[in-house]
């Protein structure tokens, strides 16, 4: 899968933000420096999702679809660091 | 009246929402506030309108911004500035007539999210305030400079005032 698009990653930024701006949490970093992490963010999922597939158990990495897949990373991810 | 004297003042109920892209109304902490997103083409606006008072000496106008950043403690916030002259035959209201925008430079946002900053920027009388005549019905849009601005997320308008520079 290739990396988003420009305008994909700006939708990511807005998304990121309108869900920061209901949490209380203060943020020190600015727009485009923000934007920077997103592109790293994303060039990071590109360089390892084939690593992330290999290390799920080969029924998971046979059976779920690639969103599917997405969504489990999500989810982990979300209650290790309490978003969910 | 004279220098230093106010005109006007606006807080966030006496907003006049534009029908696209209204800087949407909010409560902070029981505080109202308009909020202004950081998206860079569609601009969130705010517009407020009254009567340019008969003691306004033809000074020029200091607009005075309060605000605050809803979750940033780095960055700069900017704003812009433009009058309409609404007056006596002067502006057919289906239209919008501003004058040019006035730019208030973007200033560092408070270390402290909830601490509000006040920025200003001073116009001089004549065409920058649309040759706004004493007791003429006039209107005041204010936008975000998210062109000229890096802090994140939204940022609060909680007053304005109007000032002769």
């Amino acid at each position: 899968m290739a990396n988003l698009t420009a305008q994909q990653r700006q939708d990511c930024y807005r998304d990121f933000v309108e869900r920061l701006m209901k949490t209380t949490e203060t943020i020190g970093i600015t727009k485009s420096e923000l934007l920077d992490a997103v592109n790293a963010t994303d060039d990071w999922i590109e360089a390892n999702a084939l690593v992330f597939n290999s290390a799920l158990p080969l029924l998971a990495r046979t059976s779920l679809s690639a969103k599917q897949k997405a969504l489990l990373f999500m989810a982990v991810a979300a209650k290790r660091f309490g978003v969910l | 009246m004279a220098s230093g004297d106010t005109l006007a003042k606006f807080l966030p109920y006496d907003n006049e929402p534009p029908a696209t892209t209204p800087a949407a109304f909010d409560i902070r902490n029981g505080h109202p506030v308009l909020d202004f997103d950081d998206a860079g083409t569609a601009r969130l606006t705010a517009i407020f309108s009254d009567i340019l008072s008969r003691n306004y000496g033809g000074g020029g106008i200091t607009v005075y911004l309060t605000w605050s950043a809803t979750s940033a403690v780095t960055g700069t916030v900017g704003w812009t500035v433009e009058f309409e002259r609404v007056g006596d035959g002067q502006q057919d209201v289906d239209l919008d007539g501003f004058a040019t925008a006035q730019t208030v430079t973007a200033t560092t946002v408070p270390g402290t999210s909830g601490l509000t900053k006040i920025t200003n920027v001073a116009i001089s009388n004549g065409a920058n305030i649309d040759s706004i005549a004493i007791g003429e019905k006039y209107r005041v849009r204010i936008k975000r400079d998210v062109a000229n601005d890096n802090a994140v997320g939204d940022v609060e308008l909680h007053c304005v005032e109007l000032k002769e520079t």
